[in-house]
Parts: structure tokens; sequence; C-alpha cells
């Protein structure tokens, strides 16, 4: 196609946008609707990960032991192993929590303490988040000489089975709403493709081809896809920031740890762009391709 | 060459609107194609235009098999053509200057080509001053010469005109007839519907009649010029 045709075309496709005023708002308000959904649905899944990648992480537990002979010690140790589920068991001795306490809080409290270390002995334990997180504690409460065991809440598991029901959910919804998009596009569009049938009609008699006479439709279906993305970014994007500012000063309440976890806007923004942009340009070009094929045999 | 063997056409499966058609018109012929109303001239120009395709018989137009030719190459066939409607067809949201331009444009003629051929052709058939009206805001004898000037604009092998002078005084139809007739000179195959006899005598030449969708005769004429 030479330069000036695909300006000449660019051109036809964007004066019916304008002079189908009402059409183009209509579609371009369904479309950003279903696109700001989309874009809803990604920010919430997003985050949930994020949010339950950082429960997993916290998903340890820890055990103190009396202070034991080295023989119990031993058996203690061999018991803790034996338990199934266990994705990992570090020992952490009196003397190496003395350290980890001196690296977070300064030299100056190993002062004193040297000879009379009043930490315990522990273990840290990972599980899988698949574990019966109560059937481990109360086996580890079993054990001999463990004096204490802190479990994380069930947390993790319940954010996970929450993020595949909204994996799910987003899926259908999303897939459903672009499949309606299509179709109210398709006819908004089919309007405006019926009343330019005879101008499709005489462009044929001339001899355009397909390619020729769809190009314009394209054009305007892109630009109306184009544009219901950008209000759709620019609404979902402002909710997001909204979120992010209320959150921000609730720190203190119990919530923060997901809170904190949310992620920035900065870190995002692209994303949400790309979808938008990419769902909305296809959803045009498709909806209005798929108008004006039926007026293209004459 | 235009070329109809045994074709019959029907708009319906029930009536043939042409009936057992046979027709041979050698390149660079001009020829008037006469008949009352309804006897079945515009169709014959619709198979021609391969907008209808005959439901017997073959329809073969410069080295085109109408009845076997492939989607993709009936637009390159179409080119080839400069056809004016008994309709006019005009595109209503273009200008006379772009419906005219639009032929050319279709076809990938360069911006500047453009440029320089249609103010050309619009001024042939008298419209110059006309090029930024849309199609509603002009006479229905101005349409029919946009409907010409598009037919003309891309230098066609054949032109086929339906009634380009029905909405026109005799004094401009004496004048368009008379363009027809130099481009034919110069070497297009001209194929016109009218119903204007008094024209049909002065001009002369081949002149077919169509009645009932069948020829009832084909005869040529001396020219009164
Ligand atoms: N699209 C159509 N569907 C069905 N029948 C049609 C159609 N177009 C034309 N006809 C019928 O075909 C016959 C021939 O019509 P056609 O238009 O070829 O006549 P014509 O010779 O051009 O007449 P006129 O001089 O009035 O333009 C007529 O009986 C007409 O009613
Ligand atoms: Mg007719």
């Amino acid at each position: 196609m030479r330069g000036g045709t695909f300006r000449y075309l660019s051109k036809q496709g964007l004066s019916s946008l304008s002079k189908n005023k009402l059409m183009t708002f209509a579609s371009i308000g369904v479309l950003s609707a279903c696109l700001f959904l989309i874009s809803a649905a990604l920010l919430l899944s997003v985050n949930l990960n994020s949010i339950i990648r950082y429960v997993e992480e916290q998903n340890e537990i820890v055990i103190f032991l009396d202070d034991l002979s080295e023989e119990k010690l031993a058996e203690a140790d061999n018991q803790i192993r034996a338990i199934e589920g266990l994705n990992s068991v570090t020992f952490v001795s009196k003397a190496d929590a003395l350290k980890e306490q001196a690296a977070e809080l300064g030299d100056a409290i190993l002062e004193g303490l040297q000879d009379d270390n009043p930490l315990p002995d522990s273990y840290r334990i990972k599980i899988s988040a698949y574990t019966d997180l109560a059937l481990t504690v109360s086996s580890l409460e079993a054990i001999e000489g463990v004096i204490q065991v802190n479990a994380p809440s069930n947390l993790a598991e319940t954010l996970a089975s929450i993020r595949q029901t909204v994996l799910i959910i987003s899926i259908s919804v999303v897939t459903a709403l672009i499949l309606v998009t299509m179709v109210v596009i398709a006819n908004t569009i089919k309007l405006t493709v019926f009343a330019r049938k005879l101008e499709i009609n005489i462009m044929k008699q001339v001899g355009a081809r397909n390619n020729f006479i769809r190009f314009p439709f394209m054009i305007e279906g892109g630009t109306l896809g184009f544009l219901a993305a950008v209000v759709s970014i620019i609404f979902s994007l402002s909710a997001y920031q909204a979120i992010l500012a209320l959150t921000a000063k609730e720190s203190a309440s119990w919530m923060s740890a997901v809170y904190n976890n949310l992620i920035p806007l900065a870190d995002l923004w692209w994303i949400i762009v790309i979808i938008n942009i990419t769902i909305g340009v296809i959803t045009g070009v498709i909806s209005t391709i798929a108008s004006v094929k039926k007026h293209l045999k004459v | 060459m235009i070329e109809f063997k045994n074709v019959d056409f029907a708009y319906e499966s029930d009536s043939l609107v042409l009936e057992n058609i046979n027709l041979k018109i050698n390149d660079g012929e001009f020829v008037f194609i006469v008949g009352s109303s309804g006897a079945g001239k515009s169709s014959i120009f619709k198979l021609l235009r391969r907008e209808e395709v005959a439901t017997k018989g073959e329809v073969i137009v410069g080295g085109y098999n109408l009845s076997r030719l492939s989607n993709k190459d009936i637009p390159t066939y179409r080119r080839t053509l400069g056809v004016v409607f008994q309709d006019f067809r005009l595109i209503k949201s273009m200008t006379v200057y772009e419906n005219v331009a639009f032929a050319l444009r279709v076809t990938n003629v360069s911006s500047r080509d453009i440029r320089r051929r249609v103010p050309y052709i619009l001024g042939l058939v008298g419209l110059g001053p006309k090029a930024k009206k849309y199609p509603d805001q002009i006479s229905g004898g101005e349409q029919q010469r946009v409907s010409l000037a598009r037919a003309l604009v891309n230098n066609p092998a054949l032109i086929i005109a339906d009634e380009p002078t029905g909405n026109i005084d005799p004094a401009l139809a004496f004048d368009i007839m008379h363009l027809l007739f130099e481009i034919n000179r110069a070497g297009t195959t001209v194929l016109v519907v009218t119903h204007d006899m008094k024209l049909v005598d002065k001009f002369g030449g081949r002149v077919i009649t169509i009645e009932n969708g069948k020829v009832e005769s084909d005869v040529v004429k001396e020219s009164k010029l």
C-alpha cells in the first residue's frame, strides 16, 4: 500500500469515528468498562500473589528446647526430623541465637551474657503449604524436651485457596466480558456499516479489494479500542493509587502486613498499560472486521 | 472483445430476464443498446460488471471468462471497466472530487497522479467548479456527470454507460455523447444504453435492440453528423 493511500484510508476511518459520535461513545464506554474490570482483576491477583508469597515466607515453625543433655538433644533431633511434611529443619544453638541477636541489636548486649546465655536452643522448621499444620504442631509438642512451639496461623493456606478461586473467577468473568464487548461493539459498528453498505458496494464496483475496504474500519476499531484502553488505564491506575494512599494511612492496624506487601504503582503500571492497549486494540479490530465481513460479498 | 455465448439469466429461478443472448463486440466499437423499459439492458450490464453471473452460457470480456472469475480476480477485472450507473451510485459522504479520485485510489495510483488527473476529467465533463460539493448538493444531471467522470478517470479499455444522458438537457446530452465518441475514437470500446432515439439517429453506429430479454435486432446505422 502506498503511503498516500495509507494516509487516505486512515483518515477515512478516523473521520467515521467523529461522524458517529454516539456510537463511538457507546462503544468506548462498554469497552473501557470491560477493560477496567480486567485491570481490577489483574491488580487483585498480582497483589494477592505478592501477599501470599510474603505469608509463605513467614510460614515457619519455631520450637524452643529445654536445656538438654547431648544425648537427649540427639534423640529429640531424630524425632523432629522423622516428622513428615517438613521442608527444612534448621537447628539454632543457643550460642548461634545469641550471635544473631548481637548482629541485630549490636554487640553491646553480648556483655555479661556470653557466660550466662539465657537463650534456649531452638529449631526453625519450614513446612510446605500443603502440610496439616495442626497435626504437625501436636507431634512437635509431644516430643520430650520441647518447651514451646510457635506456629503461624493458617493464613497462607487460606490465601492460596482464595487465589485459586479468584483466578478462576477472573478468567471466566474476563472471557465473558470480552465476548459481550465484542458483540456490543460489532453491533454498534454494524449500524454504521449498514449505513455504509451502499458505499461498500460502490467501492467493490470500482474494483476495490476487500483489504482496502476493511482498512478504514480496522483503523476505526483499533482507535476505538485504544481510546477505551486509555480511559480504562486512567481510571484503574488512579483507583489503585487511591487504594494505596488509603492503606498507607492504616499502617498501624493488624492488616499492615498485607498492606505493606501491596505492589507499588511504579512496579506495575506498565503491565496495566500493555494489557489494556493490547486487549483494547485487538477487541476493537476483531469486532469491526466481523461486522464488515457480511457486506463484502458483492 | 466482448462475447455473450448462449446466455440465460434470471434473478429468481422461475422467470428468465435474459434468454439465449449471443453477441460479439469487437475492441474499439461504439455500440448503442436500446429497448423498452424492463427489456433487460441493465441486466446485461450487471453481467458485464460481474455483479451477477449468467445462469447459463458464458460471458467473456477481454479474455476474462466472467463465470469462472475467482474472487481474487474480480477487483482486477473491474478495474479494466469504466461504469456509468443508471442510478449514479455516488458515495454520499465524499465530495465530487473524492468520488472520482476514489476510483484511482483503489488501484494504488500515486497522490500526485490523482491530483493531476481528477481535475482534468472533472473539467472534461464540465464539473470543475463543483469539485468540492457533495452529491446531495448538486443536480441529477451533475451527479450523472460525476458518475461519467469516475468511469473515465482510470482510462478503461471498456466503458459501459447506462443512460448517461438520462437526466441531462438535449444540448448537454449531445456534448456528453460527443465526449464518449471522442474517447471511442482514441481506442476505447464504448457501450451505451439509451432511450434517446434522437441521439442514436444523430450519432449512428451499431445499434442493438433488446426486447423481452432477447436480441431483437443488431444493425449499423449511418451517422448524421
Ligand atoms: N434485482 C432484481 N431482482 C429481480 N428482478 C429484477 C431485478 N432487477 C431487474 N429485475 C427485472 O429484470 C427485468 C429487466 O430489468 P432491467 O433493469 O435489465 O431492465 P432495463 O432494460 O434496464 O429497463 P430500464 O430501461 O427501465 O432501465 C425487469 O423485468 C425487472 O423487473
Ligand atoms: Mg436499466
